[in-house]
């Protein structure tokens, strides 16, 4: 379950503009700034925009504050958010940059790219990757050529072993279906995801969604033709009941017929990897757990073909190695 | 009258020791503890904590100051319950090993984070602070959550808290979310901790006070 931030209830003055402006301007501190600054775009919308880029811009403010302002950048509509988180991403400040890296990834367009090639040469390390990682993402969203990922097929998968339990799997259903493009609120622009080709998955009391895209849905057979940001996977709040996308798949063609698979997490992460082939209109595939610290064995086989999604298998096995261990503190 | 060594023995402490940083946990003082009301509460139940810094390299005093308040309002709150909170085993991740988690952007990588990582002892409850959680949230966790943390299960297993450059705030979020893990609801009572909101009352029923002490991560008295 999550925890938000609102005001007490005994203040029964609207959070509106003009209390977070206060608190970002320094003239309150009634709230945290960096909540202040995450709460401007759900009352201000666009017009927040020229306050956010000029306080992730700046280099005199404080780099959470600055992040902040770039993640509540990214929320807002329109073509101007981009542009702006691109501009911000000139600066040197490396964790400021990452995050400016990590949102054009999500939301940018081509623009960005030599940008993003710039900071992926210049960085061997995490931004570096950040970067790669980013400039593929939109890559496979446009269609667009170059920015390749390691390709899935060479990554090692968990086996599944002898104890494993099936992953319930259902259509959507009734109201959901009409609702569904609007449960998630941070899809990548230009995806379009429907009910008829989604599907509900109940994995170990974790609620989420496979969303495919409309268009790919129709004509899998394109998945062998051009790479692709085919479908999302999606994480139900089971408290707030909000959704939102905790993995996106990438496809790309590896020549007669076939195209390799990988789900990855919003910040790069490789987590299940697979192949898939092209059988006249239709397109089965199937997708692997990567074999990472802490990550239990997972199969899933899909089917796509006529607009809809089919899993034709699902199980969870067990984890089969142990998650990571932080360092301790001495403290004293 | 039970002794502050009979105490410390019995949370794992011998030989020599600092009271305020081995015995309480606490990294600098966060405000006048009280060893009577600690030795009092060990008396009872307790539960000891894997605290996490997330990107450890990248917390300032500052905001390691704010998780000793954090954890002393906690200890406040739960004082209430006949809950102590125990052992505090500090630990760190850098920011290199974080490869980004010290900024959550979205519930899932709040997940991933947990999945991912396990804190060093397996009796004691992860929390994981990171330094930024997008959005309006400011703390993720499993409801109820698994104790057997070393036995691989696919459950979500920690808690993570944003650091909010307000003490207040963060204490009453961490001790929100770990009620969350002892499997505590929420409750649409402003006055109570588990309101959805934060901030909030920070109160506590007798029948939830009954339900933390009742988990399995929480251990019987000294």
């Amino acid at each position: 379950m999550s925890t938000n931030f609102a005001p007490p209830p005994e203040d029964r003055r609207p959070l509106d503009a003009a209390r977070l402006r206060a608190v970002v301007a320094g003239r309150s501190s009634e709230i945290p700034r960096a909540r202040a600054i995450a709460l401007i775009p759900t009352v201000a919308g666009a017009a927040a925009l020229p306050e956010l880029r000029a306080l992730a811009s700046n280099e005199r403010e404080a780099v959470g504050d600055r992040k902040m302002a770039i993640a509540a950048l990214a929320r807002l509509p329109g073509a101007q958010a981009p542009a702006a988180i691109l501009e911000v991403a000139r600066t040197r400040e490396p964790h400021v940059l990452g995050e400016a890296v990590r949102q054009l990834g999500w939301i940018g367009d081509a623009s960005a790219l030599p940008r993003l090639e710039e900071v992926a040469r210049g960085d061997r390390g995490n931004l570096g990757k950040k970067a790669s990682f980013a400039a593929a993402l939109i890559a496979h969203r446009l269609r667009l050529p170059g920015h390749e990922l390691p390709s899935p097929a060479a990554v090692a998968t968990v086996a599944l072993g002898d104890q494993v339990k099936p992953i319930a799997v259902r259509r959507l259903a009734g109201p959901e279906i009409g609702a569904f493009s609007r449960l998630i609120p941070d899809l990548p622009p230009g995806l379009k995801v429907d009910g008829p080709a989604s599907l509900h998955l109940d994995c170990a009391g974790r609620e989420q969604w496979i969303a495919m895209d409309q268009e790919v849905a129709l004509h899998p057979a394109a998945l062998a033709g051009e790479k692709a940001m085919p479908a999302v996977v999606a994480l139900r709040n089971l408290t707030t009941g909000g959704v939102s996308t905790a993995l996106v798949a990438l496809t790309t063609p590896t020549g007669r017929g076939a195209f390799s698979i990988g789900l990855y997490s919003r910040n790069g992460s490789l987590r299940f990897a697979g192949h898939g082939t092209i059988h006249g209109d239709a397109a089965e595939f199937e997708l692997r757990a990567v074999a990472r610290p802490g990550a239990p064995a997972v199969l899933i086989r899909c089917r796509g073909a006529n607009g809809h999604l089919e899993i034709t298998e699902a199980k969870l096995g067990p984890i089969a190695s142990p998650a990571r261990r932080p360092k301790p503190i001495a403290i004293g | 009258m039970v002794s502050l060594r009979q105490r410390a023995q019995c949370i794992g402490l011998s030989g020599g020791f600092s009271v305020l940083h081995d015995f309480f946990g606490y990294t600098d003082s966060p405000g006048s503890v009280s060893l009577k009301t600690q030795l009092d509460l060990l008396g009872g139940h307790r539960i000891d904590l894997d605290l996490i810094r997330v990107g450890m390299d990248l917390f300032s005093a500052s905001d390691v100051r704010e998780i000793d308040t954090a954890v002393y309002m906690m200890r406040e709150i739960y004082g209430t319950c006949s809950l102590a909170v125990g052992r505090l085993y500090h630990q760190g991740i850098s920011a290199a090993d974080a490869a980004g988690y010290q900024d959550i952007g979205s519930d899932g990588e709040a997940v991933d984070l947990c999945d991912d990582w396990s804190g060093i002892h397996g009796d004691a409850m992860d929390v994981y602070f990171v330094l930024t959680y997008a959005g309006d949230t400011v703390g993720y966790s499993a409801v109820d959550g698994p104790c057997d943390t070393d036995n691989a299960k696919y459950a979500m297993e920690g808690s993570v808290i944003a650091i909010e450059h307000s003490p207040d705030i963060t204490g009453l979020v961490l001790a929100h979310e770990v009620a969350h893990y002892l499997g505590l609801s929420h409750v649409n009572d402003s006055t109570n901790l588990m309101n959805p909101t934060v901030p909030n009352g920070g109160n506590l029923t007798s029948s939830q006070c009954s339900n933390l002490r009742n988990h399995c991560f929480v251990k019987g008295g000294c």
